[in-house]
């Protein structure tokens, strides 16, 4: 027999009895509709969840803290690791920002000017910039955006070139007061490791040594790899040079740790989504076993005439092909219309499903698969029905 | 030369929620090709059982059947359908047309399952319609027929993968007289003009005039051949029991 043929008897069947298999395509579409947008929010949010770590956290970055410190021979050592581009170390100190309306915690962090970019992920000192240059000297400084406007109402409280009177408790408590050179766009939150930048200011590190501290020693150490691909073995060798009080973290690691739990999210919501997949088979073996009780007689009577045992197993199968194929092709393509209209918020991103190739290529073969196991017992009983039997059966 | 059809001491026994019943009980005889041979007797007396066996339908318990020098009780299951798809066709009482399709398409369904071209088998299927007289009926469904018509449609399926041996259980069964005559005339102008070899099992002894020869069956056991000449005898002799 030919598969066109196959294919016709197949459908001439199913289009006979259309209310039960409009039933089970109906079954099929909505089981993969969930379960494409089940994987497709999952996979929208693994993409948001690493593009937002990658770009808060540089992925060719390794962290080193100390609460100790890093000495510039330590930075030395770092910086003569073959894969290493370069290294740099930032100071911060928690300080007190005197306002005429009172007393407020900020963060003074100590950071070479050109390392702002890599330290806060932005693509260049133009895009941190809100107002006013960004070429720190001496005690001119950068504001993070809840230092200079208010973050509840937007209202501008400081300008470029005017000072900020601070107290800090390094050694002996002082006030100091510092001059705003710019003022930078606001970052979103927590984006560099342990601190706020909206709410910070940026030091030259001369002067932070100069005038602050006591000691020229880092609190925090960025190790730069020349390609992310060489984070793992820097990361070694960082481990290896560094003293024993150091922590080394890795945001590579970390993104790899996190992306390993949303797949594995993801996974979990794809197994609960194929819940409905088991479901539609269950009808579909439950509606083919129906079918083949119904059709004993015309079972009997197309192996009267010739039809092999193959041809009516292959027959029944079909049956079951065209309805998945139908059914999840047509899931596929609600779930893809859906998908462009609904925007789902989670943990602060606007996400849509994102319906990959391989979504697709899962949700079509999934129920084809599911459906073909569930109809194979009724249609392996069709075939091996007596012929005689069969055409007896009332 | 042997015979087309050879039935050697043939048995076929069932075994019925624990009760053995025989069917058959080691019947034997020949059929020459071209002939036109009746089997007849009471119900029960293993007819259609012969008919299915003959026919690939069902297996002997014990016995043989050669066909054109191919022994039937020894081929698979596989080798079974081509048989019956290639060298056989049935007509049943009941017609065992599939109703959602036409009648068209019900005669086309031999040449699927032996994968003809679609144009080829349609050509086919018309060429059969028209021999049992339905050219005009092809896209009728069965429930669109008359009895008869529906009988006709059956025959057409049967013959049109060109068999060599038609065999008909109860053909008329369910016909009118004159829609059984119809039928009939048919198979005695698929015999007489095309020279197919048919066993028809009926147990209306007014259709053995268009036998060549007759067989009575009882009991599972061939009782006697009759030849032309002799039907006169058999119908006083059963007709006589009644």
């Amino acid at each position: 027999m030919k598969f066109s043929d196959y294919t016709f008897l197949a459908l001439a069947s199913l289009k006979e009895r259309r209310g039960r298999t409009l039933g089970a395509v109906l079954g099929v579409i909505i089981a993969v509709v969930a379960l494409s947008l089940a994987l497709g929010v999952g996979e929208s949010f693994q993409i948001a969840f690493r593009e937002q770590m990658e770009k808060t956290l540089a992925a060719n970055s390794i962290y080193i803290f100390s609460s100790i410190g890093l000495t510039e021979a330590d930075l030395a050592y770092y910086r003569n690791i073959y894969e290493v581009e370069d290294a740099f170390g930032i100071t911060f100190e928690t300080i007190k920002l005197v306002d005429p309306s009172g007393v407020k915690t900020v963060t003074l962090v100590a950071i070479e000017p050109k390392w702002l970019p890599e330290f806060l992920g932005v693509t260049s000192l133009e895009d941190l910039i809100e107002e006013g240059s960004y070429e720190m000297s001496g005690l001119g400084v950068i504001v993070g955006s809840d230092v200079w406007k208010d973050p509840q109402t937007g209202q501008k409280l400081r300008n470029v070139g005017e000072t900020l009177t601070v107290q800090v408790s390094v050694g002996k408590a002082k006030q100091i007061t510092f001059y705003i050179i710019g003022l930078a766009k606001e970052t979103g939150g927590i984006r560099g490791p342990g601190m706020n930048p909206d709410n910070s200011i940026y030091v030259e590190p001369e002067a932070f040594f100069t005038y602050i501290a006591k000691r020229r020693v880092y609190n925090l150490v960025v190790v730069v790899a020349k390609d992310s691909r060489y984070v793992s073995n820097v990361e070694k060798e960082v481990r290896a040079l560094s003293p024993p009080h150091a922590r080394v973290f890795s945001p590579a690691a970390m993104i790899n740790q996190v992306s390993i739990f949303v797949t594995a999210l993801q996974t979990i919501l794809g197994v609960v989504s194929s819940v409905g997949i088991g479901v539609t088979a269950l009808w579909v073996f439950d509606s083919m076993t129906i079918s083949v009780i119904q059709r004993t007689r015309e079972i009997g009577i197309l192996k009267a005439i010739g039809f092999k045992s193959r041809d009516i197993l292959l027959l029944f199968l079909m049956e079951a092909a065209v309805i998945s194929i139908i059914g999840s092709i047509s899931g596929v393509a609600i779930a893809m219309f859906l998908s462009s209209l609904v925007r789902i918020p989670v943990f602060g991103y606007t996400l849509k499903a994102t319906i990959t190739p391989s979504i697709t290529l899962l949700s079509i073969a999934l129920p084809i698969l599911a459906n073909l196991v569930a109809s194979l017992l009724p249609a392996r009983r069709a075939a091996s029905l007596d012929p005689v039997r069969a055409l007896r059966y009332e | 030369m042997s015979s087309f059809v050879v039935v050697r001491d043939v048995w076929k026994i069932y075994d019925m929620d624990g009760v053995r019943v025989e069917a058959l009980r080691g019947a034997s005889f020949d059929v020459e090709k071209g002939e036109f041979l009746g089997v007849v007797g009471p119900s029960g007396s293993g007819k259609s059982t012969l008919l299915h066996i003959i026919g690939g339908l069902d297996k002997p318990t014990k016995g043989e059947v050669v066909v054109e020098e191919v022994k039937i009780n020894e081929l698979s299951d596989e080798e079974l359908s081509d048989y019956r798809n290639k060298i056989v066709g049935f007509v049943f009482q009941m017609f065992y047309l599939i109703p959602r399709f036409t009648a068209l398409q019900n005669v086309e369904m031999p040449l699927i399952a032996r994968g003809v071209p679609r144009e080829e088998r349609r050509k086919r299927a018309l060429e059969a319609l028209e021999m049992v007289g339905l050219g005009d009926r092809a896209f009728h469904k069965p429930n669109q027929l008359s009895g008869g018509e529906q009988q006709r449609v059956a025959i057409a399926r049967a013959i049109v993968g060109k068999p060599k041996l038609l065999l008909a259980d109860e053909p008329t069964g369910n016909l009118d007289s004159e829609s059984a005559k119809s039928v009939m005339e048919v198979f005695k102008k698929l015999n007489r003009e095309y020279g197919l070899t048919i066993i028809l099992v009926t147990h209306n002894l007014e259709l053995v005039w268009y036998c060549n020869r007759v067989i009575r069956l009882a009991d599972g056991r061939v009782k006697k051949i009759y030849k032309i000449g002799e039907y006169e005898e058999m119908l006083s002799s059963m007709l006589g029991r009644r």
